[in-house]
């Protein structure tokens, strides 16, 4: 994409397919705040979580995916406590 | 009403709009079964109700990151907690409610990921929830309001509701900054401490005051506006502080704000035909907006009720409560369709469990 030539992937195993859909389907429901400056493709590859940032700047690109990352652990974390 | 199955509901309850993490577990108990056309009115047990409070140092306000971050922090206990007070395993709750809106972005984001995958992992539907809603819903369970005209006053809402034809339609609400917002503001340019809560030790203040400082008093119509208010006294708290002390600049910003709800109130009352008051939300606590609200009531014949700490400030009970009413109904939220929003009126619910 031409607006957004900055791009990150994140390979994240979950050890279990129907936990790597769990994660996709509970991350994949809140858009990204700055959605005009940062696109966000999740995806569910068996046991894997793979997700794609792509941004305008490498600024908004680390910010991104921080934000993603704590809401990837949360979600971890859940799984941890409850499944 | 009768004829039908019994039919039991348990639903968890998440809630973390703001500074307080809540999860609340109640029981809806239907002897006759889930009435297809009467309003719903089951027996309310409450099961659990935990809450954990983030509180920045005193002269700060607390920012979205920060809240986010604590309610991360302490959803894990907070949930284990709840379903050992309540007795319960997972595979005992019927469905999930949590906070859809409004409230700040990434706190409701946090609780949200976790009530998702929760929905998914005990594989239980998610009812997402209109925050004003679970207040209203809670303190009608609570104090047995039946057709109330509600004030609700928290950090983040000044509104004064009726109920219409399946909706909790808004007759008033500030204009600018709601009146918990501006008890905050004001406690921490005095440096009051926000434990127990800012309000609180305003509260405690202006129980001290005894000279009546008069600040601008604006009621437009139905509506308030209370930013200006604040500018006003916090300058005379930054300016002249010796001329006045902090007990009667809180005693009179309480005096004047409460006067102005006190009056849509009692304005929304005529309109409607309404005898009762039901306050809400985190300000409702405040002893002396009850006794004022209760003393304009007696005047028109009517009553006031409210509830204590444990229901009208944010909790998660509240948030199962008015779920649980809307999953009785058949209402459930998607995982797709399970995002958050920090605008969402309290107007634009559809109340199908009433009639």
């Amino acid at each position: 994409m031409a607006d957004f030539p900055h791009a990150a992937t994140l390979t994240v195993p979950f050890g279990e397919a129907r936990l790597a859909e769990v994660a996709r389907r509970s991350l994949s429901a809140d858009q990204e705040l700055s959605g005009d400056r940062v696109s966000r493709t999740i995806r569910a590859d068996d046991a894997t979580l793979v997700v794609t940032f792509r941004a305008d700047s490498l600024r908004m690109l680390r910010v991104t995916v921080t934000g993603f990352m704590e809401s990837l652990i949360l979600v971890a974390r859940t799984m941890d406590a409850f499944a | 009403m009768g004829g039908g199955e019994p039919r039991t509901i348990i639903a968890l309850g998440l809630e973390g709009s703001a500074n307080k993490l809540g999860v609340g577990i109640v029981k809806h108990v239907y002897a006759d079964g889930v009435p297809p056309s009467a309003e719903l009115r089951p027996e309310v047990v409450e099961l659990a109700n935990v809450r954990d409070t983030y509180n920045p140092p005193p002269g700060e306000g607390f920012l979205p990151r920060d809240v986010a971050a604590h309610h991360r922090e302490t959803i894990m206990p907070l949930l284990k907690q709840a379903l050992a007070e309540a007795g319960l395993a997972p595979r005992d709750l019927d469905c999930i409610c949590y906070t859809k809106g409004p409230g700040m972005g990434a706190p409701l984001q946090a609780v949200a990921l976790v009530a998702r995958t929760l929905a998914q992992l005990w594989d239980l539907p998610l009812v997402g929830v209109n925050h004003c809603v679970g207040h209203i819903e809670m303190g009608r369970a609570i104090t047995g309001a039946d057709n109330p005209i509600v004030l609700y006053v928290s950090g983040g809402n000044t509104q004064v509701i009726a109920y219409s034809q399946q909706t909790y339609r808004i007759f008033g609400e500030t204009l600018d900054s709601a009146i918990g917002n501006c008890l905050d503001r004001f406690a921490r340019v005095l440096k009051l401490p926000n434990d127990p809560s800012p309000g609180y030790n305003i509260e405690q203040y202006a129980k001290r005051g005894t000279k009546y400082i008069e600040l601008p008093y604006t009621v437009k119509g139905m509506d308030v506006s209370l930013g200006g208010i604040l500018t006003f006294v916090e300058r005379l708290a930054k300016t002249e502080p010796e001329k006045h002390t902090p007990e009667d600049l809180c005693y009179s910003l309480q005096e004047t704000m409460f006067a102005m709800l006190v009056e849509i109130t009692e304005r929304a009352m005529a309109h409607v035909g309404s005898q009762e008051v039901l306050i809400v939300g985190g300000v409702g606590c405040n002893l002396r907006l009850q006794e004022m609200m209760a003393q304009m009531a007696a005047e028109r014949g009517g009553k006031v009720f409210a509830t204590d700490m444990r229901y009208c400030i944010d909790n998660g009970i509240m948030i199962a409560q008015a779920g649980a009413l809307a999953f009785a109904r058949g209402f459930a939220t998607p995982i797709e369709d399970s995002w958050v929003t920090q605008r969402f009126r309290t107007d634009q619910v559809h109340v199908d469990w009433r009639t």
